[in-house]
């Protein structure tokens, strides 16, 4: 369409975006009946008082009920530049658009540690079962690896906690501070205790992703390790350790680049499972709420949300991969 | 002065059927600025000699299991067959005193880096030049073996260029040490044969040019008759034949070299190709005896012992028992 790459691949992103918000707006509507009855009926099972019809008629006009289902669409959508997604059900009423900023940072966080953790685990590994391969070595990690990989996250979380707990009479039972440390201030005490929550979410999360990336990693590098540049940088008279790592495992991690884009998001999803078990103060535990409340415009903004990450971890890759890779830049 | 000197050469490749017997009591020398060519049909272990040569057999599989590989370097002799493929004499030896170009100019070249810090890398690995000096001395070779524009073309990378120019992107990176031995494995089967005319004029005048020695690996006699002083015929992990260029086409002594020259096309001459009867036997069966016995229409009771070596005269040498009075005189 135009002639820069860069611009087509953003306006490709824009027209995937809308596709999105389109979808996750049939999502909100799939339930019968709509949030502010929903809400209302909520209200007065909790609180036994009605809403007050003015807020009722405010709600109504904001999110166009009773109108066409386009204009409603494109009432909802006319709020996200004022950063408004709508109202949250089970939360009261409150803004989505809070309730997501409060938490998205320590999703990100989680999920993202958990990429880098995960990498720079699997991709040494990766090369040094490669480069000994057929090896006990070699077994030992491809078999743990496949165990690894067979284990979901939420399983794998739940046997930590069991073994941890029952086994090891740790005291821990989820969240991401001791009970002492929740409303206290920073301090060196409270940021350890920190520490000490976030290695268990993590080291669960950064363990599924480790299998898979570990074992495309050695896969690629044993490919790569056959081609004919690699014997020519032997050739040459390189040691060992430039050829495997400069020569060969600089170009068998150039695959895995392009999978960052769609593990972002597993992570995101795995960090949103585990958070459901843990109870770690991520999008998971509202989201779950959501779901089954049929809480709509959280679920959805949440969904959309998961699904513009998606969108931008892939463009992440692509921008990377172009810079890593002279043949995939040139066209 | 003799530059190189095989003598006893038995190279094993431990597979999963069995020990496989890829140079069987090889023996050849090449002379300091001598072109040898060495000739064989594909799994005749041309390559492997080379390879054993070079230090370059695929790890944990090929292994010298007897002889000698007598190189002259440091104003000495040097037992190649003796050092550690991977220790520092063998990565002084390789891209230094004996440089390699191969077969495939398709994927013999780095695809991440620019040609011209692939020389560069190869340049600074064995001498002292700065960066920049060694950057001009690759523009340089490349302008030396015929490519336009070295300096835009150096930062090209290898996608970039064509199968003709990456072998002569190759030749400049085996040529940057000045090596005293240049083996160049099948450097023409790849392309296209205008360009195989032009590639083996440029090996020829740089061998000139610098007094290198080269070792021409091919199948085709054609090459050979080109450019070679001597010719190697190889068969089944041996040599069958040794003698000189002009002599190979004029008088072949073994069968099989006379099969080879038999089942060449060529100019003006209108009479039926004879291919040899047959095929190479797979490596597990070969025979007791003279290994080419069960292909050859004048095998007799004794091609069922090895042949030794005749030496017919100064310059000729062949491994048949059609020759076993050759001692007296020529045959």
């Amino acid at each position: 369409m135009f002639k820069n790459p860069v611009i087509n691949r953003i306006l490709s992103a824009l027209f995937t975006l809308w596709l999105i918000s389109v979808i996750s707006f049939i999502v909100i509507q799939l339930p019968p009946g709509d949030v502010v009855s929903n809400f209302v009926r909520q209200q007065e099972l909790i609180s036994g008082a009605s809403v007050p019809p003015e807020t009722l008629e405010f709600l109504r006009q904001r999110f166009g009920f009773g109108e066409p289902v386009y204009v409603q669409y494109l009432k909802w959508i006319a709020g996200f530049p004022k950063g408004d997604f709508g109202f949250s059900v089970i939360y009261d009423g409150a803004e989505v658009a809070d309730i997501v900023a409060r938490r998205i940072g320590m999703t990100l966080l989680l999920a993202i540690l958990a990429l880098f953790l995960s990498w720079g685990l699997a991709i040494p590994l990766g090369i040094y079962a490669a480069t000994h391969k057929n090896r006990f070595s070699d077994y030992l990690m491809s078999n743990v690896a496949l165990f690894g990989l067979s284990i979901p996250d939420f399983l794998m979380a739940v046997v930590y906690l069991f073994i941890a707990i029952f086994v090891m009479g740790s005291d821990y039972t989820g969240g991401l501070f001791s009970e002492a440390y929740v409303d206290a201030a920073w301090s060196v005490e409270r940021f350890w205790d920190f520490l000490k929550h976030l290695a268990v979410p993590l080291l669960i999360l950064s363990i599924g992703g480790m299998a898979g990336t570990f074992r495309i990693m050695r896969a690629n590098l044993l490919d790569v390790l056959g081609q004919q540049f690699v014997e020519t940088a032997r050739a040459k008279g390189l040691r060992e350790r430039v050829v495997i790592y400069k020569h060969a495992a600089r170009i068998a991690i150039n695959p895995l680049i392009s999978r960052l884009g769609m593990q972002l998001p597993v992570l995101l999803n795995g960090t949103i499972i585990i958070s459901i078990v843990l109870d770690l103060p991520t999008l998971g535990p509202p989201f779950y709420r959501a779901l089954i409340a049929q809480d709509m415009y959280l679920a959805g903004t949440v969904l959309m949300l998961l699904a513009v990450i998606l969108l931008i971890g892939n463009l992440i890759a692509d921008l990377l991969l172009a810079w890593s890779d002279p043949r995939v830049r040139d066209g | 002065m003799t530059l190189l000197s095989v003598q006893g050469l038995h190279t094993h490749y431990h597979v999963e059927q069995g020990t496989l017997r890829a140079v069987d009591d090889v023996s050849f020398e090449i002379a300091e600025g001598e072109t040898v060519g060495v000739v064989g049909e594909s799994g005749c272990g041309k390559s492997v000699t080379a390879r054993s040569i070079m230090g370059l057999l695929p790890r944990r599989i090929g292994e010298i299991a007897a002889g000698e590989i007598r190189f002259a370097a440091r104003g000495g002799t040097l037992d190649l067959a003796q050092q550690d493929p991977l220790g520092p004499v063998m990565r002084d030896i390789r891209g230094n005193d004996i440089g390699m170009i191969f077969q495939e100019p398709m994927t013999s070249l780095n695809p991440v880096y620019t040609i011209g810090a692939q020389i560069v890398e190869a340049i600074r690995l064995h001498s002292d030049l700065s960066k920049a000096d060694a950057w001009a001395k690759a523009e340089q070779l490349l302008e030396r073996v015929g490519i336009n524009e070295p300096a835009r073309r150096a930062k090209q990378y290898p996608h970039a260029f064509s199968g003709g120019m990456r072998q002569r992107a190759m030749i400049a990176m085996a040529l940057s040490s000045d090596p005293r031995l240049l083996i160049a494995d099948e450097p023409t089967t790849a392309v296209d044969v205008t360009v195989e005319a032009q590639i083996l004029a440029l090996l020829e005048e740089l061998k000139r040019e610098r007094n290198m020695a080269l070792m021409l690996i091919t199948h085709d006699l054609n090459v050979v008759g080109e450019i070679a002083d001597r010719v190697i015929v190889m068969y089944l992990g041996r040599v069958v034949e040794t003698t000189t260029a002009a002599r190979v086409f004029d008088d072949p002594k073994h069968p099989y070299t006379r099969g080879l020259l038999a089942s060449l096309p060529s100019l003006g001459r209108r009479t039926r190709l004879t291919p040899i009867e047959g095929t190479v036997p797979g490596p597990h069966q070969r025979p007791a005896g003279c290994p080419f016995a069960p292909r050859c229409a004048q095998a007799t009771e004794k091609c069922n012992t090895q042949p030794p070596t005749f030496r017919i005269d100064a310059e000729t040498s062949v491994a048949c028992w059609l020759y076993d009075d050759a001692e007296a005189g020529h045959a």
